[in-house]
């Protein structure tokens, strides 16, 4: 059960959103702003925020930049007004995970903050289980039923970004710019090298497999 | 801006100022000259002998002068002058709205002439923005008013205890329908009254236009998956200096089209080349096509050709690629045939010199 606080100065819409959420299973906690919002953080555990940047006394980006230079982690989705993209990129320099534009769908919400709760709950433990195979960040390992291998660094990222986004398109100049330096040598023809070898070693995987979407990328899926 | 065309007399474009400068000049010289040469005249004839001696010739002769002098200035001051004064009427009418009044460019010559046609001209500028204004406040309104109109009576309905079970499903389902629209309608209208106002695009960047694409279209999955539309991409690596969130909402707005306008299991080709000192992106579909009418207005503010699909879009879609593309210093044109699809071509230059 996860707990989300909501920081939102206007009430109808901090109302829906505590409705949305508890709906779907999550634990909602309120804030009306910045400063009232470090007060629930300091009694109460929270695994996700969602956070208005308009409101009085102390805006969101205020917050998150108090949030983010004490050390603290938690995953942050910024729901605003704003939709410059200055004000996005602003958003994300200062420390938010992620950015939606008012209004919201609701169902894009959610995805969103299962994506960030499913992240965030990668990063905290450094590895990812898909059915019964697991990989461990910490030592470049795949742990499956046939046994343990070892992925060479670019193999392994490129293995765990996929899986991390599961069903989510990645085209080749997206993975290049992730896993391989910028100004690396090797063109996009690299990643297809990388993920048929990938393919090689998990042929008989029956937990997931990459897909190839054809001029657009690769994605991993789970094998039915 | 100087026209270049026939050569015109050099009088026409002369000063007012150098004019009156020259005019005077001439009439002191020739009054010098006259006062010189009657003198000796009088001289030789033995006239001065005659007629010094009365003082009524000379002071005569000078009020005779005097007059002359006010007829001739006053005779061509005035004339001069008067248009100006009919421009600064129509000027006065122009700055209380009215902008109907036209002024006769065929009598004069030179700077007045000038005047003339630029007012005339201003005049003619002004009336059209402020048709088109008109139109589009009232477009707009009733774009607004309509989903407006059933988000409160429908609200207002749903007070009532006395509704049936599907009733109820059904008033709700127009009401977060209708929400939906006017959010898409006032992220566009936003959007499009910031583009109006420039001139020129800014934050102007190299990036690669190919991977754009891709990103575009990746944004708009669910929307392709969920109608099981086909793609096929032809998309040669290019870069492209420009601003990129501008370009994106072009592609975003051609993409989502394509996808709407396309069967269930179509196919959806987009393309991208350099062709000479262009880019060409092309995004066909093979959907419903348009009728011949309906491609001509297409790219006008609020236009939706199609009745069947007018309640999921708002008609800005395509004013606003084309505004963009615009002032990219592009082209962006449609070929389509009812039931035969349709394929929208944008074309941005190489160089990008800005709007013409």
């Amino acid at each position: 059960m996860f707990n989300i606080l909501v920081v939102e100065d206007n009430a109808n819409t901090r109302k829906l959103m505590t409705a949305v959420l508890s709906q779907n299973n999550y634990f909602p906690l309120e804030a009306c702003d910045g400063i009232e919002a470090l007060d629930v953080l300091d009694k109460k555990h929270v695994d996700l925020i969602i956070l208005d940047i308009m409101m009085p006394r102390m805006d969101g980006y205020e917050f998150t930049e108090t949030l983010r230079t004490s050390g603290c982690e938690i995953p942050i989705l910024m729901v605003t007004a704003k939709e410059q993209p200055a004000d996005k990129r602003k958003g994300f320099i200062i420390g938010t995970d992620d950015y939606m534009v008012k209004p919201v769908d609701e169902e894009e919400m959610l995805l969103r903050i299962a994506a960030l709760l499913r992240r965030s709950k990668i990063v905290n433990e450094h590895r990812l289980t898909i059915g019964s195979t697991v990989l461990d960040y910490d030592s470049l390992t795949v742990n499956q039923p046939g046994g343990e291998i070892e992925l060479p660094k670019k193999e392994f990222l490129l293995l765990f970004k996929l899986l991390s986004y599961q069903n989510k398109i990645f085209t080749r100049r997206q993975l290049m710019d992730e896993i391989w330096d910028m100004d690396s040598e090797s063109d996009e023809r690299t990643v297809d090298v990388h993920i048929n070898r990938l393919r090689d070693h998990f042929r008989n995987n029956e937990d997931f497999e990459i897909v190839t979407v054809r001029g657009l990328g690769y994605k991993a899926v789970k094998r039915k | 801006m100087k026209r270049r065309g026939k050569k015109k007399p050099f009088w026409t474009s002369m000063s007012l100022g150098w004019i009156m400068l020259v005019f005077l000049l001439a009439v002191l010289i020739n009054a010098a000259l006259l006062t010189a040469s009657s003198y000796l005249l009088a001289l030789r004839t033995g006239l001065v002998d005659r007629y010094a001696r009365n003082p009524v010739w000379p002071l005569g002769l000078i009020v005779l002068t005097f007059i002359f002098a006010v007829l001739l200035s006053v005779g061509f001051g005035i004339p001069k002058l008067r248009p100006i004064h009919k421009v600064n009427e129509a000027m006065k009418k122009v700055s209380q709205g009215d902008f109907s009044i036209r002024l006769d460019e065929s009598r004069d010559i030179g700077e007045i002439h000038e005047l003339i046609c630029s007012y005339n001209h201003m005049a003619e500028e002004l009336g059209n923005i402020e048709m088109f204004r008109k139109d589009f406040i009232n477009n707009f309104s009733h774009e607004f008013k309509t989903p407006i109109v059933s988000i409160r009576g429908f609200a207002r309905q749903l007070e009532r205890d006395d509704l049936s079970e599907e009733q109820r499903r059904e008033y709700t389902h127009i009401i977060a329908a209708e929400s939906e629209r006017l959010a898409n309608m006032s992220a566009n209208i936003l959007l499009l009254t910031k583009l109006e106002n420039q001139q020129i695009i800014t934050d102007k960047a190299d990036y690669a236009l190919d991977e754009q694409l891709r990103s575009c279209i990746l944004l708009l999955e669910k929307q392709w998956t969920d109608k099981e539309i086909e793609l096929q991409l032809d998309l040669d690596p290019l870069t492209y200096c420009g601003n990129e969130e501008m370009m994106s909402h072009v592609w975003v707005n051609l993409i989502s089209n394509a996808v709407k306008y396309s069967p269930v299991g179509g196919m959806l080709e987009i393309s991208c080349m350099q062709v000479q000192d262009f880019i060409v992106v092309r995004v066909t579909d093979h959907g419903e096509g348009m009728s011949a009418e309906t491609q001509m207005r297409i790219f006008e503010k609020f236009y939706q050709g199609d009745s069947a699909h007018a309640a999921e879009g708002n008609g800005l879609g395509l004013s606003l690629a084309k505004r963009i593309v615009d002032l990219c210093g592009g082209k962006i044109t449609v070929v389509s045939a009812p039931d035969n699809g349709s394929t929208f071509s944008v074309y941005l230059p190489l160089e990008n010199k800005g709007p013409k």
